[in-house]
């Protein structure tokens, strides 16, 4: 899923200073799956961001909605009745509804609750991880199932380097596996070390954000 | 609406509490207390973990000053790790507090067993120092 | 057959045990501490290595650096990290370098920049990745420019530009059996020459070497063991815990702490590396590192037996 989290909230008080009435909308999928954007996170945010208004001497109305997703037009059109009743939204979706939203109503300010950082899995409850970094050529089959792109802090197609830690920690963090490490085990265990012996060539980035914003067509689905 | 005057404010705390952590439930009612010079209301949980963070915030934010929850101690929980995820939750919510410039301490873990009315009202009462150390909730008499 | 011509190369060739020692460039554009220093280590070594912008500090460029050294009469081995320069500036750069001199060139992946902001330093941690080439794929585009005249995309370049490639090992970090295969790599791929991560237990690491020996590594590729001088038994302890790859053992940080003066100790337990790694079967050379204290260095060189250098 896509993962985000809280912006701080002194950038979201900036934000409002100048509004009397906003509308805070939720997202009851990834967002909510990463506990960040969910009916949850709305209701968790809603009071407290009255009180930190408050605080900052601000008479500030929240009206609150969470949305099945943000990234789907029938969803959106459900805000249409709600919208003008305030004079700023703040989405607590990744940016695909933060934008989707800002589109249907161009006349709103509409603000980010969150930071959109990343595709991940929860692991465990209250633990999600990178796995994927939508390069656009994935090379998968070729690494065990570890994805070298997106769980490599500096994304090596011929890793490890030289910094792994003892116990195949990651140079950068010693909460994060080296994933080269992993590879090299998932190979062992399987008997084929040597497929990792030929070198990687450098890879063709361009079909990922790299190459420019994607534009990805299906004419068959097309009306 | 106006404010009412902050100064001639009493303030005001709620006790959550689990029902378990009780002597004798039909002791308590919900309901306020007006104790020496500040308001106490009481409400009962199946489990402190049924707090969450957004209720709690809202509690405030509607008004109160504190909030105490009363939860069993460690290693008591008749769901096990109930009381776990209450201070789990309470801390979190606690940072919150902090990041609205609200203040950690209006809210508070308490644990304990076979507990009465006096010992929640000793608990509120105990919070009245760092209460009027954090000045009244700016929340109190604002719109909702 | 030589492949750039540099004096690294030749000495190799000559199977004489070759000397390279690293010079920091400064974290500003002053050119004198440079030239100094290339004043204090002139013809000491064999060649010496620029790093490139280190633990993603921001420092005098690497190949700025090394014009400077090439210009005060000190073969420079210039280095090029992965972390900020696409193909096309890695290979922009070395046509650059080449024009103006340079005949070696290290690969690496670099740290990440994560690693900027320490001690005193904010750093750069919050800049953007690059790393759109490996250290392995960088190898390749050197072969492949030095050899074939292309570049990565296959366009042909007017002229080729003959680089000594150079690359990193660290034999010792996990997981270890995969390290000699990962040299492997290296060597496929096209690396002349190594410069290993500092080495403390020269026993380990003959084993190391003992197993590229075995894989044929050791004539194919030039290894030179890295030792860094050890200023303090902190510093050794330090290395230890915190640096990837480097091992040191209880005994050395245990004489370096009952030592009387732990700096003399110091240029001491340096002079015994480097005579145990001559003793290596396979090992064909030393990189010596001082880090902020290149000025020890020629007296360290001396008292190895290491000089004069050879004639080539």
């Amino acid at each position: 899923m896509i993962i985000a989290e809280w912006k701080p909230l002194p950038e979201l008080v900036e934000k409002l200073k100048g509004h009397k009435r906003a509308l805070i909308v939720g997202c009851a999928t990834c967002v909510a799956e990463c506990a960040a954007g969910g009916e949850h996170e709305v209701e968790t945010l809603a009071p407290l961001l009255r009180m930190a208004m408050q605080k900052e001497g601000h008479d500030l109305t929240v009206l609150t909605k969470t949305l099945e997703r943000q990234c789907e037009w029938e969803f959106v059109e459900q805000l249409a009745e709600l919208a003008p009743n305030a004079d700023a939204i703040v989405s607590l979706a990744c940016g695909i509804g933060v934008q989707a939203l800002a589109e249907r109503f161009p006349e709103m300010s509409v603000y980010p609750g969150v930071n959109t950082t990343s595709l991940a899995i929860r692991q465990e409850p209250g633990l999600w991880l990178a796995r994927c970094a939508a390069c656009g050529d994935c090379a998968l089959g070729e690494t065990f199932g570890f994805c070298s792109v997106a769980r490599c802090a500096k994304s090596l197609s011929n890793g490890p380097c030289g910094g792994t830690r003892k116990e195949g920690k990651c140079e950068i963090d010693e909460n994060l596996d080296c994933v080269w490490y992993q590879i090299y085990e998932r190979a062992s265990a399987r008997g084929k070390v040597e497929q990792l012996i030929k070198v990687r060539r450098p890879r063709n980035w361009s079909n990922s954000g790299h190459g420019g914003p994607k534009r990805m067509v299906r004419e068959d689905l097309r009306s | 609406m106006k404010k009412e005057d902050q100064s001639a404010l009493t303030p005001r705390i709620i006790v959550i509490y689990c029902h378990n952590a009780v002597l004798s439930p039909e002791e308590l009612r919900e309901g306020g207390y007006l104790e020496e010079g500040f308001e106490v209301y009481f409400a009962a949980l199946p489990c402190s973990s049924k707090i969450e963070p957004s209720y709690l915030l809202k509690i405030i934010a509607d008004g109160a000053d504190g909030v105490v929850v009363v939860a069993c101690p460690e290693g008591h929980c008749r769901f096990i790790v109930g009381n776990n995820r209450a201070e789990k939750r309470i801390n979190y919510t606690r940072k919150l507090l902090d990041s609205a410039g609200m203040g950690a301490e209006r809210l508070v873990l308490e644990r304990g067993e076979g507990l009465t009315v006096k010992d929640f009202l000793e608990m509120a009462g105990g919070r009245l120092e760092i209460l009027k150390i954090l000045g009244p909730n700016p929340m109190r008499g604002a719109e909702k | 057959m030589m492949k750039a011509g540099s004096r690294l190369e030749k000495v190799i060739k000559a199977g004489q045990f070759a000397l390279t020692v690293e010079v920091g460039p400064p974290r500003g554009a002053n050119p004198e501490d440079l030239l100094r220093k290339a004043k204090e280590l002139k013809d000491i070594a064999d060649g010496y290595n620029v790093t490139d912008n280190q633990t993603a500090v921001v420092r005098m460029s690497s190949i700025a650096g090394a014009k400077l050294l090439l210009d005060a009469g000190c073969e420079p081995i210039m280095q090029m990290t992965c972390r900020d320069r696409n193909r096309i500036a890695l290979q922009s750069d070395l046509l650059g370098a080449w024009a103006l001199g340079m005949r070696n060139c290290l690969c690496i992946s670099g740290d990440h920049q994560i690693a900027s902001a320490s001690g005193k330093l904010k750093g750069h941690p919050g800049s953007k990745n690059v790393f759109d080439v490996d250290s392995i794929q960088l190898i390749s585009i050197l072969k492949d420019m030095r050899d074939n005249g292309v570049l990565e995309s296959g366009d042909p370049i007017a002229k080729p530009t003959p680089f000594f490639i150079g690359a990193a090992w660290t034999p010792m970090a996990p997981p270890e059996e995969f390290r000699v295969l990962r040299l492997l790599k290296k060597v496929e791929a096209g690396a002349d020459f190594i410069q290993t991560q500092a080495i403390f237990d020269m026993k380990r690491f003959a084993s190391a070497v003992e197993s590229a020996r075995d894989m044929g590594l050791a004539d194919r590729t030039a290894i030179l063991a890295g030792i860094i001088v050890p200023k303090s038994a902190r510093m050794l302890e330090y290395m230890n815990a915190n640096v990837p790859g480097v091992e040191v053992p209880e005994s050395l940080i245990k004489r370096m702490a009952s030592s009387s003066n732990q700096k003399e100790e110091g240029y001491r337990i340096t002079v015994e590396l480097i005579q145990a790694a001559r003793e290596i079967p396979g090992v064909k050379g030393v990189h010596l590192q001082a880090i902020e204290s290149e000025e020890v260095l020629p007296g360290i060189v001396e008292a190895a037996g290491l000089l004069p250098r050879p004639q080539v």
